[in-house]
């Protein structure tokens, strides 16, 4: 098994629509690739590789640690957007299949922190850079100029989910093989999804998830052609440690009546009494003090779940459909590391982060 | 005792190192170096050691042995490799690389664990070692205990109404069933034997402190505070940490005193080594 990482460094290299010398794809090609890549890092201390503004300018989300560099150690040079994120890749990947008959972006997630300090530095809180020496301090980090390879655009990320029957090498295996796996951006959020349960589906039940395996498919399945809209068990738990939930988003591609690929991005449930207003859902308020570095749980919920169905469903159409659950704001590691040195945060740097997680995707397939 | 601190001694005894350090040297050059014609000859001979290697070598990785074809294949590949290398050489190529300088490093680095692994210690020596080195031997302190979890902070009534509730073996799980005034997470309510550490991992640092307050059996009168919410805890079982006996965790003592060992060794090494060089550095 390969995973591939750091897709958003590639100059569009990554996920192209053709192969990598620019032949058209092939059946051989897509299933080599599949066979050798089921899922992919979509997020680690270099930066976010799922999603970018420029590719989808409707998501409110998208601009979410961004590190848009082409990777050598002596000059840094501008990426390019087209190719480098898994969003796209999954978009593009249903088009190849509507034409091909099979996807080669099928995959599912994983972060990781990619740190070169044997440890995981992940938490905004607890940072401590990429490559020890270079950038263990917070002086050295936020140097405005000469920053060893811009480490203050760097992230505190990533953490790979995977849900697997138990604690050992095969299991663990297994489940990454079938791609029931989930990234998050360094908190420990946990994401379940699955699809096609029963419409009186009870996630009050002490033992939702148990019949959620029996009667449903889990994240990084396909589900065979459906003739009605497929319910969906979303869940999601803040980190016991970490910044209470904003939202989970289910995040649906599928091939519209022109034979081309489309996406859109659903709230589908969310923490206290707010509403959609033009299409959007309220914000969820910000209680971060970015002087002090410090954030509260006043806002924001523990846990957030739905059962929900797509009313847009078409079942003569191919579709996938993934999970983006978001935190409340809390300050990001740059403005804990301007407290530590009583400056001001950073003018170029964000001072607050939404840290998030998403769930690998459930494909519906159609008729072949 | 007598044998055992002489044998103690000279173990100690750096002289004996090297001895066993050059006889290792040797040894490893004897083996490896079986089908090595003079490196800078033009003679090249592999003999059926080498294409023994040759094939464990290929079915480490691919799980079954070369066919003919394949293995004609990795001969061509080895000869290959050995002109090639040979002319690099002839060029001086190898001079001042910083790969080859760090694969050297790491093969000596290799051959002195080698021989600091094969150091025995005594009983008298593991004990010292054990004693001055209990921390690292101590098991975490566990609990069994069950949960029913809260939005908001329980008010005295529901306190009370958990706390009449004696839970034993017999009647846990039908009273578990009756105790529905708690809201729903889905965090299993029934904890098994947890260490401290799992606990964290699980329901976080605020609650897995606060619970280390607690010792004895029973309800705790105040919900614990976690991330989630607030926790009415029954404890079934608490046992403190302990530290086993030598007896039980002999191997990793062994293991962690031959470490320690294996460290001294190597900075007894360098330093005496180091004192063969003349080492000038400039500073710009």
């Amino acid at each position: 098994m390969a995973i591939p990482h750091n897709g958003n460094m590639s100059g569009g290299k990554m996920y192209q629509k053709t192969q990598y010398n620019g032949s058209p794809m092939t059946l051989e090609y897509i299933n080599q690739r599949m066979r050798n890549e089921p899922i992919q890092e979509v997020v680690q201390v270099k930066g976010s590789s799922m999603q970018h503004p420029v590719l989808d300018a409707n998501d409110e989300f998208a601009d979410f640690e961004l590190f848009e560099y082409t990777f050598s150690l002596d000059r840094m040079v501008p990426s390019v957007p087209e190719g480098s994120y898994v969003g796209e890749a999954l978009i593009n990947g249903l088009e190849i299949n509507e034409r091909l008959g099979e996807n080669p972006y099928q995959f599912g997630f994983i972060g990781s922190s990619d740190g070169h300090n044997s440890a995981s530095s992940v938490e905004e809180d607890n940072y401590f850079g990429k490559f020890g020496a270079r950038d263990g301090t917070p002086e050295s980090r936020l140097e405005e100029n000469g920053a060893f390879l811009r480490s203050k655009e760097m992230s505190a990320a990533g953490l790979a989910g995977v849900w697997a029957e138990s604690n050992t090498r095969e299991d663990i295996y297994g489940a990454m093989e079938s791609k029931e796996t989930f990234a998050t951006s360094g908190s420990r959020i946990q994401v379940r999804l699955f699809g096609g349960v029963r419409s009186d589906f009870d996630m009050d039940d002490e033992n939702w998830v148990s019949s959620a395996y029996e009667h449903g498919s889990t994240m990084g399945s396909d589900i065979e052609e459906q003739s009605i809209a497929p319910n969906f068990a979303i869940w999601a738990i803040k980190d016991p440690n970490g910044a209470n939930l904003d939202r989970i988003q289910v995040i649906k591609a599928w091939i519209n009546d022109e034979g081309f690929a489309q996406e859109e991005i659903i709230d589908v449930v969310w923490s206290g009494d707010r509403d959609i207003v033009n299409g959007k859902l309220e914000s969820v308020g910000n209680t971060v003090n970015t002087e002090n570095a410090t954030y509260t749980n006043t806002i924001g919920s523990v846990e957030l779940k739905t059962i929900w169905t797509d009313p847009d469903f078409d079942p003569s159409k191919a579709s996938l459909y993934y999970l983006r659950v978001l935190e409340i704001p809390t300050p990001r590691w740059s403005t804990y590391d301007a407290e530590a040195l009583k400056i001001k945060p950073l003018e170029s740097l964000k001072a607050t982060i939404q840290e998030r997680a998403w769930s690998s995707p459930i494909w519906i397939n159609t008729k072949k | 005792m007598s044998e055992i601190k002489r044998a103690k001694d000279l173990l100690k005894e750096p002289l004996l190192h090297f001895i066993l350090f050059g006889a290792l040297i040797f040894v490893y050059y004897s083996l490896t170096n079986s089908a090595a014609d003079s490196e800078d000859s033009y003679d090249i001979h592999f003999d059926k050691s080498d294409i023994h290697r040759m094939k464990s070598a290929y079915q480490l990785s691919w799980s079954s042995l070369p066919d003919s074809l394949t293995l004609s294949r990795l001969i061509d590949e080895e000869v290959k490799a050995e002109i090639f290398s040979r002319e690099a050489k002839r060029l001086d190529l190898h001079h001042n690389d910083e790969i080859i300088k760090r694969r050297l490093v790491q093969k000596y680095e290799f051959l002195v664990s080698d021989v600091a692994d094969g150091a025995q210690a005594s009983n008298e020596e593991l004990q010292e070692f054990y004693k001055s080195n209990l921390d690292k031997y101590k098991s975490d302190p566990t609990y069994s205990f069950y949960h029913f979890y809260f939005k908001e902070s329980p008010n005295q009534n529901a306190k009370q109404s958990y706390q009449m509730i004696s839970l034993n073996e017999g009647n846990v799980e039908s009273i578990l069933d009756k105790m529905n005034h708690h809201d729903p997470l889905h965090v299993s309510t029934k904890q098994t034997t947890k260490s401290v550490n799992q606990i964290e991992i699980s329901l976080g640092k605020e609650f897995s402190q606060e619970l280390r307050n607690y010792h004895s059996q029973g309800w705790i009168e105040n919900p614990i505070q976690s991330g989630f919410g607030y926790h009415m805890v029954y404890v079934t079982d608490f046992k403190e940490s302990t530290i086993p006996t030598i007896e039980k965790v002999k191997n990793k003592v062994t293991k962690d005193w031959r470490e320690s060992q294996g460290v001294n060794f190597k900075n007894e090494l360098y330093k005496s080594l180091k004192q063969k060089y003349k080492v000038k550095v400039e500073v710009e």
